[in-house]
């Protein structure tokens, strides 16, 4: 080997480097590994062993412990520094050997890792702390979500017994002492009942609202102008006082389930029917408004742009119950209808003039709004 | 359209026992109602031999004691009651308990609405297809 080219690489070496002899004693350290193990000067490690620098935990397995030729690695040992601070460090040794073959000196190569192995120790556990977060934050909402529910399931059952009785024992009143009631006590009756029916009604699309989130879709093809045209006609002999001028699309198709399908489009029409109530010519439009996006249209009473996030909130309504009767949870559920397969659902109205709403269900037209 | 056989009414809550009875009434539907008030008193009914079965059952799911699936699975377990007819009544209209109730062998499957006049209607069905027309059909006359 060139002696001088050696000794070059040697001293300037970023890594630590040492020779020993092939007893183990400290012959020459650069100046990386005395930096690393605190010494200002590399010499102050001549001819010390080096068992001095080793841990004493590791001294079983150390390098140059008399096996005949002391070379391996690299392997993970630790150190001691001057100060007393314990390094993690990466050493590979070779053996040097003379013109005889004969073992003449060891060379051995030492990278500290103390701030790695540090850094991995920490993010060990900083993941373990973090999983442990997440356990826990997941059993949380576990139990949030039994909760509703059981609260959901409580609402179907415990709430809706009194309004059943409500309704059926003032059926029994009217039709047993309607002669006593009179005409005005009739009328009263009928608006306990009617109300108790609208209780009902509100109950049922609350537990629709939270059945949503839980179900699993079964997607199907489905012919939208057709369902729409379905449903119109239901709706056409639910109001038959109604005149609306109804104009659907034909070959509007979509890739959903089905039977929530159905229940937006329903709510959708049911909003704009419903608004046609004190107008004449009333005009219902569904439509394709893009590339997977579909619109229900109305030229009714409209709605205030300022108030459209109202829209979507349950049980908020933005029209008195006197004017337009309603749940305030259609909207509601037909844009987490939407959600739930992935697309979206927006409304745009001028008060006076008519509102249009907007639907996509597939999460590959997601905001691309006409 | 009477029928001699009575109808076993399976309810816990009185009010709700009271308008079964009114609607069942109303509907003409059957002579004698028996009720049963809970799980037990229901499985005690079927449990007295000297009694005739009854020609309908109508089971509320939501039961003190032994809840209503459970008498559901009990006679459809033993042979005397496996073919008595059994419609399950409940306020629920969850998906999971419509198709246990199936799975377990129930004839119909009716939630009550909250409006008297629509249940009204639908026991009087209950009562017209059960008691009058899902008979068998009369002997030849020789």
């Amino acid at each position: 080997m060139n002696d001088e080219l050696f000794r070059g690489g040697f001293e300037l070496s970023p890594i630590g480097m040492a020779l020993l002899t092939p007893g183990g004693e400290i012959e020459r350290v650069n100046p990386a590994l005395a930096r690393m193990l605190g010494y200002e000067r590399p010499e102050s490690l001549t001819g010390a062993p080096f068992e001095s620098i080793a841990h004493p935990g590791d001294l079983a397995r150390r390098i140059g412990s008399g096996n005949g030729n002391g070379a391996g690695g690299p392997s993970e040992q630790r150190y001691v520094a001057r100060d007393g601070r314990v390094l993690d460090v990466l050493v590979a040794t070779n053996v040097v050997r003379d013109e005889q073959g004969k073992p003449a000196a060891l060379l051995t190569q030492v990278e500290d890792i103390t701030e790695r192995r540090l850094a991995e120790r920490r993010i060990c556990e900083l993941r373990a702390t973090l999983e442990q977060q997440v356990s826990q934050r997941t059993s949380e909402l576990q139990a949030a979500n039994h909760e509703l529910e059981a609260f959901a399931y409580s609402l179907a059952h415990d709430l809706r017994a009194p309004l059943r009785a409500i309704d059926g024992f003032g059926s029994a009143l009217a039709s047993r002492h309607g002669d006593t009631l009179g005409t005005d006590g009739q009328q009263l009756l009928d608006r306990m009942r009617g109300a108790s029916s609208r209780m009902g009604d509100l109950i049922d699309s609350m537990l629709l609202l939270s059945e949503l989130t839980r179900r699993e879709l079964s997607y199907t093809r489905i012919d939208l102008s057709s369902m729409a045209r379905h449903i119109a006609e239901e709706l056409a002999s639910t109001y038959p006082s109604r005149q609306v001028g109804l104009a659907i699309e034909d070959g509007l198709e979509a890739y959903g389930d089905a039977s929530l399908v159905r229940i937006l489009i329903g709510n959708l029409l049911d909003n704009a029917w419903k608004f046609t109530e004190h107008r004449g010519g009333a005009e219902v439009e569904v439509a394709r408004a893009g590339e997977g996006v579909f619109s229900v249209a109305d030229n009714c009473a409209g709605f205030n742009m300022e108030f459209a996030d109202l829209l979507f909130k349950p049980f908020a309504r933005l029209h008195r119950e006197d004017e337009f009767p309603g749940t305030g949870v259609g909207l509601t559920t037909a844009e987490r209808i939407a959600l739930r397969h992935g697309g979206v659902l927006w409304g745009e109205g001028r008060p006076g003039v008519g509102a249009t709403f907007y639907f996509t269900l597939d999460p590959a037209t997601d905001g691309e709004r006409p | 359209m009477n029928s001699s056989k009575p109808i076993l009414l399976v309810e816990d809550n009185p009010d709700d026992r009271d308008l079964t009875i009114m609607a069942l009434r109303d509907a003409n539907v059957a002579n004698q109602i028996d009720l049963a008030r809970d799980g037990e008193e229901a499985l005690a009914y079927f449990a007295d031999r000297s009694r005739p079965l009854p020609a309908l059952v109508l089971l509320d799911l939501k039961l003190p004691k032994i809840m209503g699936l459970d008498v559901l699975k009990r006679l459809r377990a033993e042979e005397r009651t496996r073919t008595v007819p059994v419609v399950v009544l409940t306020s629920s209209g969850e998906e999971t308990d419509r198709q246990r109730s199936y799975l377990n062998g129930v004839n119909a499957y009716v939630r009550k609405p909250v409006g008297f006049d629509e249940f009204s209607d639908a026991v009087r069905e209950l009562g017209r297809f059960w008691l009058v027309i899902n008979q068998p059909p009369p002997l030849p006359v020789p």
